[in-house]
C-alpha cells in the first residue's frame, strides 16, 4: 500500500518536473529568439555610392552628399542661422502604388548632432518639394536636412538605408502594407565642399 | 481497423475543410473596402454622392499650363495621362478625394501632385449639385501602363464602404499628343 502511494508520488513528481523543465526551455528559447530579432545586425552590408540598393519598397542609388548654403532646388534659402546637409539620390518606388513614405529611409550613423529629425525632399526635375513617387518611375531627388551653422560635421558621413518588408495581410486590418523597418545597408560618402555645391 | 481508418479520413477531411475556410475568409479590409461600380468612359455613372463622365483621355510627353502669372512646363520619366471629366455632386455637395489610374498590370498611380496647380485639376475640389463641372484628372504613369487601364474615382481618398467608380478606358477614348497645353483643353 505504502509502496504504491510512494510510486504514484514519484510519478507525479517526475511528470511535474518534466512539464516545468519543458516550459522553462520553451520560454528561454522564445525570449532568446525575440532578443536576437530585436538586436540590430552586427555588421551592415557595405554598399558603394552609385550602386543600386534594394530597400523594401524603394530602390535607391545614392549619388553624393554635400553641405551647402546655396539656395535649395525650389529657390528658398532655409531658415537663418542654419546650413543644409543634402544627399542626392535616384529613388524608385518598387511597390504597386504611389507613395510618399520616403522621409525615413536615410539616417546617419554615427548620428550628427543638431540635425533636423526628418529631411525635406526635393524633386530635381521640377525644382519643387516632392509630393509622391509613382510606381516604377525613378526620379533624381535631393534630401535636405537642416543643421545649425555652428554644428561640427565630419569630412565623411555614413548613411544607413532602412528598408521595410511587405506583408500581404497585416495583423490588424488584414490589409497589405510595408512593416518592420530594418537597416539594410550602409554607404560612406565624402561631403562635397561648400564652394562646389550647387 | 476500418473504424480507425474512417476516423482518420474524417479528421483529414475536417482539417482540409477548415483550411479552405480559413484561406477563403475575406479580411477585414476587404469586407469594409470600397464598393466597386463598373462603368465605361463616355457614359455618365452615378456614385453614392456624385456622378461622373469621362469624356476622353489624352496621353502626352509634356504638359504646359499657365497659373499664378507664370507658365509651367512639366516633363516626365513616363507619360502624362490627362482625363477630361465632367462631374457633379448628387444629391448634395461632395468632394472628389480619390482618383487613381489603375494599369492593366495592377499598378496604381494616384493623381499627380506635380500638376496640382493646373487650373481645372479636379482632385480635392468640391462638386456642387446642379452645377456640373468640367475638369481634369492628371496622372503621371509608366509607359506600359497606358493601355487597358481603368480610372478609380471615389469621394474619399481611401474609400471604405463607399462607392468607388471603376471606369474602363477603351482605346477609342484615348488620344495622343506630344506637348499638351492644358489651357486649350477646357
Amino acid at each position: 500500500m505504502a509502496t504504491m502511494a510512494f510510486a504514484a508520488l514519484r510519478r507525479s513528481l517526475a511528470s511535474k518536473l518534466a512539464i516545468g523543465i519543458g516550459g522553462l526551455l520553451a520560454l528561454g528559447l522564445t525570449t532568446a529568439q525575440t532578443l536576437r530579432e530585436a538586436m540590430p545586425p552586427a555588421s551592415l552590408p557595405v554598399a558603394r555610392a552609385e550602386q543600386p540598393i534594394e530597400a523594401g519598397r524603394w530602390q535607391l542609388v545614392i549619388r553624393n552628399a554635400g553641405l551647402d548654403k546655396a539656395p535649395r532646388p525650389d529657390g528658398s534659402r532655409g531658415r537663418p542661422g542654419m546650413k543644409a546637409l543634402s544627399v542626392d539620390l535616384d529613388l524608385m518606388n518598387r511597390s504597386s502604388e504611389s507613395s510618399n513614405a520616403f522621409s525615413r529611409i536615410l539616417s546617419f550613423a554615427p548620428p550628427i548632432a543638431g540635425l533636423s529629425p526628418s529631411p525635406t525632399a526635393y524633386l530635381l526635375r521640377d525644382g519643387a518639394i516632392l509630393g509622391a513617387l509613382q510606381p516604377g518611375l525613378p526620379e533624381r531627388i535631393r534630401m535636405v536636412w537642416d543643421l545649425p551653422e555652428a554644428a561640427a560635421i565630419p569630412e565623411t558621413i555614413r548613411v544607413v538605408v532602412t528598408g521595410e518588408t511587405f506583408k500581404p495581410r497585416d495583423n490588424l486590418l488584414a490589409a497589405p502594407g510595408w512593416f518592420n523597418p530594418k537597416p539594410i545597408a550602409a554607404v560612406t560618402l565624402p561631403l562635397r565642399s561648400e564652394s562646389s555645391g550647387s | 481497423m476500418i473504424r480507425i481508418l474512417t476516423r482518420v479520413v474524417a479528421l483529414a477531411i475536417a482539417a482540409l475543410l477548415l483550411f479552405a475556410l480559413q484561406q477563403t475568409t475575406p479580411g477585414y479590409s476587404e469586407i469594409t473596402g470600397p464598393i466597386t461600380q463598373q462603368g465605361v468612359a463616355g457614359t455618365r455613372i452615378n456614385a453614392r454622392s456624385f456622378t461622373l463622365r469621362v469624356e476622353k483621355v489624352v496621353l502626352a510627353e509634356r504638359l504646359r499650363w499657365q497659373a499664378f502669372g507664370r507658365s509651367y512646363d512639366r516633363d516626365t520619366g513616363g507619360l502624362w495621362a490627362v482625363a477630361l471629366v465632367e462631374a457633379e455632386g448628387t444629391p448634395s455637395t461632395a468632394t472628389l478625394g480619390g482618383a487613381v489610374w489603375q494599369a492593366a498590370s495592377g499598378l496604381r498611380f494616384e493623381a499627380s501632385q506635380r500638376a496640382e496647380q493646373a487650373g481645372g485639376f479636379l482632385r480635392g475640389k468640391r462638386l456642387e449639385p446642379g452645377l456640373p463641372q468640367r475638369g481634369l484628372l492628371i496622372f503621371e504613369i509608366g509607359r506600359d501602363a497606358a493601355r487597358g487601364a481603368a480610372l478609380l474615382v471615389s469621394e474619399s481618398r481611401w474609400p471604405r464602404l463607399d462607392t468607388q467608380l471603376r471606369i474602363a478606358l477603351p482605346d477609342d477614348r484615348i488620344e495622343q499628343a506630344e506637348t499638351l497645353d492644358l489651357d486649350t483643353l477646357k
